[in-house]
């Protein structure tokens, strides 16, 4: 079928990008002037210490060959040396390398991280299009009018606020001064208290707590959510409007409506499929404007997440954290995009089929 | 030409927009009608208002457009209509017996008065099937269990030619050519079975090898389906392969009206003639060809007296001053009606009245088919 | 992330287009080039908005602001500011963390306030109001510059890679999407971090980086107009009379993709101001004790609950200018674009 070709067609599309956004970040990490093993060891180290260091990390190596090493580590599947030997042997599994300020291997601060970000990112995005869809039909539909202009304002004043600052101010209003949520951190969902695993996943005690065990999650994630899904939430209303409104001008809806079609059947399904296109598009792109809030959002409400990871990364001058978790950014981004690419295949026959003709 | 009963009938119709720049009247004051399994076409140049004409007929035009007087039946029903209001006689209101905007949704459209538009590019939803667009509107428009819908969407599609229907009905439009999908569309309207189909220049998209196809697709449907027809074209050859009676457009405003064979035979107006003029004939050769000289002025301020008197190689200073009304012709009797002083139906001395310069003075062929107009 | 994804130009604010590349579709590029209307007819359309007349008075307003900031500070050494005012960066100009006037909380009390600080006084005892007002400077001279640069790098790649298609067109294009696939605010933050790890000129930096992340936006959006322009008769006819490649871009691509560069550039000046907000915020931005406006809120954060007033001045700050951007930019965008409308 179409679409299957489609998606394995972007998938494999999607290797010379990440290739390039490794290369891009060993280079660039590589480049930063100050010396970690300095910044790891205190003002004046032994000499040997710090080869020794130097030597553990593999630092002493030529920089074309640390390069080559890099790829191989990040590649899951990569053929390497063995032992100095002439003869390659296949290599599996990702390696990014172990962390100098944690002292611990980077898949592992990652594995820890990235369930918090994207817990924080899917809630916020799915906080954004709940509302911005509706908002955006809404407005499309009552052009105009009252509630299109409230929409578009909201809409307006979201794009152009920072959302460090809506997360500031929600904290005064939220946390201190009504007291409803907390300000920090996130708990995540899986993390159940030590009593339910005393009780058995099968009992009725376990679903009991870990039901209860949501409530705080749920609390948590709530100012976080609002701070990093407003702007996403402004961009798709605002998208959704114009796209909503470009399709209602289209003749296949003037269509249906010469056929005696409902309003609300026109404003579902014929104008609304087609103007979801554009809306995919900007979820995919916007990821990375997303990760971007994602750091600052972190940073407000001290979250454990990648942004504050890759924070901690670059204040430490800590370069495989950086490249680590710059490479795993990019490489959700391009998972995003194709995801959002293959949804909007999905929507849009004229991609899939391939033989574009309209 | 028919008989038969009328089932549409548009008197005075006016529909205006507000704009910026000011009213523009598309339509101002038509009357025509359509009989039973006639074709009826409206003929002009783009901008005279055919489609908004139309439009109007099944209440589709929408802000910032609106009819604001007139009339409009179809068989029973008032779809448009007006009356004086009770506590202010300058304002007027809807007529209790008008329909709804739900009886029309529910009762008109689609079912009795379907439409096709002009681009067949832009008509079909590309993110929907072709057959579960025709569907659709089959389920909504027609009594019929679900599955059946399917089967009659089917059987039409072959009605009007469509090969591998079976295959075919599952892809999307972006898979058909531009002639396949009107063909698609006429489908689609025929297949609701109305009794009135409106076709809003539905060939001038296509090449013109397929426009013959889908011309002589009409005709053939049209016999067997015994559906009216209102055909919208600025084509003159389209009018006389398929029309039964036609009504001529300019700047909102019908200048003729006729049987399509006294049409091309006798013709009353000038714009008419002029229209025909510039149609290619095998007898004529391109220098022949006679193109109306100007534009056609702005419907927002329309010229005053005949409206076409800024082009008419005719004009003579009354036509700028007096309008001409439409009149049933003086020589070729009631089913012809013109609105051109040259007719003897009206006595407002245009004879006597002194020529006046246009833009379309001097140009050689206008003369010709002067000529013939005052010896016919 | 090739050129076949249904997507060619990312907008700030979400309403991106949504174009099949013109090289592997011709499909939606008629709608392109009924878009591509000329910049004269753009500004006079502009003119009835009341809307993006707001923007622009907004606009104007910073940007005076900012004018008569930059002047004080570079050629009159905050000689205007410190006589009639205070100085923006040295303090203490009164006690430490006044409120603002007549305001009070638990944690300080409405007569501590005064009329000399209007808005209140900061950690360090200066005054908040000449903070903001010295913050506009940054904020507009950083969003210019960094659009600047994302807009001048921007086209000319996306022009030479439009004009000359073929393998320049796929390195710098593959190389704009690799670019892209890094997220914005960490690539800078990575940037300045690597340049300049003392961040003696962070903000500098930040503004380069800011506009070096936006030039993807720019390329495609030029590369795609170029497509369209390059088969046009004109310009095939310069190229017949061997006119010279460099000319035909400067004399005719370039000028025609006029309209929806400054629709762009109009959105991504506020967006950049947004960005390089969230970069002092960081600390990748300005430094102290510059006057900007993320800075101030970097440095609100250890006091958000005693001292509310510190974040919220300079946000509104932000909003106020960002919006003016966005409005006129909505404003070009629907006066370039007819279809679109209101």
């Amino acid at each position: 079928m179409g679409l299957f070709r489609y998606a394995t067609r972007r998938l494999l599309q999607a290797i010379p990008v990440l290739l390039g956004i490794a290369t891009i970040t060993f280079f660039l990490s590589n480049a930063v002037p100050g010396d970690p093993i300095d910044i790891m060891l205190g003002p004046s180290p032994a000499q040997e210490q710090k080869a020794a260091i130097r030597a553990k990390y593999g630092l002493d190596r030529p920089l074309w060959l640390r390069y080559i090493t890099y790829l191989g580590d990040v590649s899951p599947i990569w053929l390497s040396t063995v032992d100095g030997f002439p003869y390659v042997a296949p290599e599996f599994g990702v390696d990014l390398g172990r962390s100098i300020h944690f002292g611990a291997p980077v898949t592992e601060k990652i594995k820890e991280r990235l369930p918090v970000t994207m817990l924080l990112m899917g809630s916020a995005f799915t906080f954004a299009l709940v509302t911005a869809v509706p908002l955006g039909v809404i407005s499309a539909y009552r052009r105009n009018q009252p509630t299109d202009h409230v929409s578009r304002v909201v809409a307006l004043v979201g794009v152009s606020t920072p959302s460090f600052w809506i997360g500031l101010e929600l904290i005064i209003v939220f946390s201190f001064y009504l007291g409803w949520l907390p300000s920090n951190s996130l708990v995540m969902p899986w993390n159940l208290p030590p009593a339910a695993d005393q009780a058995g996943l099968l009992s009725v005690e376990f679903w009991r707590i870990a039901a209860s065990h949501q409530v705080p999650v749920l609390q948590h994630l709530i100012l976080p959510t609002i701070s990093l899904g407003t702007l996403q939430m402004a961009a798709i209303t605002r998208i959704e409007r114009s796209a909503m409104l470009e399709q209602l001008s289209q003749d296949y809806v003037q269509l249906a409506r010469a056929y005696g079609v409902r309003d609300r059947k026109i404003l579902r399904k014929h104008a609304f499929r087609p103007a979801q296109l554009p809306v995919i598009t900007i979820v995919g792109l916007n990821l990375t404007t997303a990760f971007g809030g994602a750091v600052l959002t972190e940073t407000v409400f001290s979250i454990n997440g990648m942004g504050t990871l890759i924070l901690t990364g670059v204040l430490n001058i800590d370069y495989p954290l950086i490249m680590g978790t710059t490479l795993v950014f990019g490489l959700i981004f391009v998972l995003g995009v194709i995801l959002t690419d293959i949804s909007y295949a999905y929507v849009d026959p004229r991609v899939s089929y391939g033989d574009q003709e309209a | 030409m028919s008989t038969h009963e009328t089932i549409l009938e548009v008197e005075d119709l006016k529909t205006q927009f507000f704009t910026e720049e000011g009213v523009v009247r598309a339509v101002d004051g038509i009357d025509f009608d359509v009989r039973r399994g006639e074709i009826v076409g409206l003929v002009g140049e783009s901008g005279a208002g055919k489609s908004v004409a139309v439009q109007s007929i099944l209440r589709l035009v929408e802000e910032p457009g609106a009819i604001v007087g007139g009339e409009i039946r179809y068989k029973d029903d008032l779809l448009f209509g007006l009356k004086a209001s009770a506590d202010d006689p300058q304002e007027r209101t809807e007529r209790e017996e008008m329909l709804s905007r739900t009886e029309m949704r529910t009762q008109i459209r689609g079912r009795e008065i379907a439409i096709i538009f002009q681009d067949p590019m832009e008509s079909l939803n590309p993110v929907y099937t072709v057959g579960s667009q025709i569907e659709e509107f089959i389920a909504l428009n027609r009594e019929v269990p679900g599955d059946q819908a399917r089967e009659i969407a089917m059987d039409t599609l072959r009605d009007v030619g469509i090969p591998e229907v079976e295959s075919r009905y599952d892809d999307y439009p972006h898979q058909f050519s531009g002639g396949m999908r009107q063909r698609v569309l006429i489908a689609m309207a025929l297949a609701c079975e109305p009794d009135l189909i409106v076709a809003d220049e539905p060939t001038t998209a296509l090449d013109v090898t397929v426009e013959a196809q889908i011309l002589n697709l009409v005709d053939d449907l049209q016999a067997r389906y015994d559906t009216s027809l209102v055909w919208v074209t600025h084509d003159m050859g389209v009018v006389a392969e398929i029309c039964d009676r036609v009504n001529v457009m300019y700047l909102g405003e019908i200048v003729e009206q006729a049987p399509a064979d006294d049409l091309f035979h006798d013709t009353k107006h000038p714009y008419t003639s002029k229209l025909l003029a510039s149609l290619p004939r095998p007898d004529r050769t391109v220098g022949e060809l006679d193109s109306i000289g100007g534009v056609m002025p702005e419907a927002i301020n329309p010229p005053s007296g005949c409206r076409f008197h800024s082009r008419c190689p005719e004009a003579r200073e009354v036509c700028a001053e007096v309008h001409p009304d439409e009149r049933p012709s003086a020589e070729a009797g009631s089913h012809h009606t013109v609105a051109c002083f040259r007719d003897d139906a009206f006595d407002v001395g245009y004879w006597d009245s002194p020529p006046i310069e246009t833009e379309a003075s001097g140009g050689f062929a206008a003369s010709l088919t002067a000529e013939e107009g005052e010896s016919g | 992330m090739s050129g076949e994804t249904p997507h060619d130009r990312r907008d700030v604010d979400g309403r991106a287009d949504v174009e099949i590349d013109a090289e592997d579709d011709g499909g939606l590029e008629a709608e392109e080039v009924e878009a591509r209307v000329g910049l004269s007819y753009t500004l006079v359309q502009l003119r009835r908005d009341p809307t993006a007349l707001a923007g622009l008075a907004i606009i104007s307003v910073s940007t005076a602001v900012a004018i008569v900031a930059s002047i004080d500070a570079l050629l009159l050494d905050y000689w205007l500011t410190q006589t009639f005012w205070y100085h923006p960066e040295l303090g203490p100009h009164a006690d430490t963390n006044l409120p603002p006037y007549g305001v009070s909380n638990q944690y300080y009390d409405a007569s501590r306030s005064t009329l000399a600080h209007p808005l209140g006084t900061d950690f360090r005892g200066r005054d908040v109001a000449v903070r903001l007002f010295y913050g506009t400077r940054i904020a507009i001279t950083v969003g210019f510059t960094s659009t600047v640069i994302g807009l001048v790098g921007g086209t000319l790649t996306g022009a030479v890679a439009g004009y000359y298609g073929g393998w320049i067109d796929d390195v710098l294009m593959r190389g704009a999407e690799i670019l892209y696939a890094i997220p914005f605010l960490i690539l800078v933050i990575v940037i300045v971090s690597v340049l300049d790890p003392q961040r003696q000129n962070a903000l500098l930096v930040a503004m380069v980086g800011v506009g070096i992340a936006s030039m993807p936006t720019f390329a495609r959006l030029i590369r795609s107009r170029v497509f369209s322009v390059r088969e046009e008769e004109y310009v095939e006819a310069a190229k017949a009379a061997g006119v010279k490649d460099r000319w035909i871009i400067l004399r005719h691509v370039i000028p025609n993709s006029f309209a929806p560069v400054l629709v762009q550039a109009t959105l991504q000046i506020g967006l950049a101001i947004l960005i390089i907000a969230g970069l002092s915020f960081l600390g990748f931005g300005a430094q102290p004790p510059q006057a900007s406006w993320g800075q101030m809120l970097n440095k609100a954060r250890p006091l958000l609950i005693p001292n509310p007033w510190f974040s919220i001045f300079p946000g509104l700050c932000i909003l106020f200018t960002v919006v003016g951007f966005n409005l006129l930019g909505d404003g070009l965008r629907d006066a370039a674009d007819p279809r679109i409308q209101n």
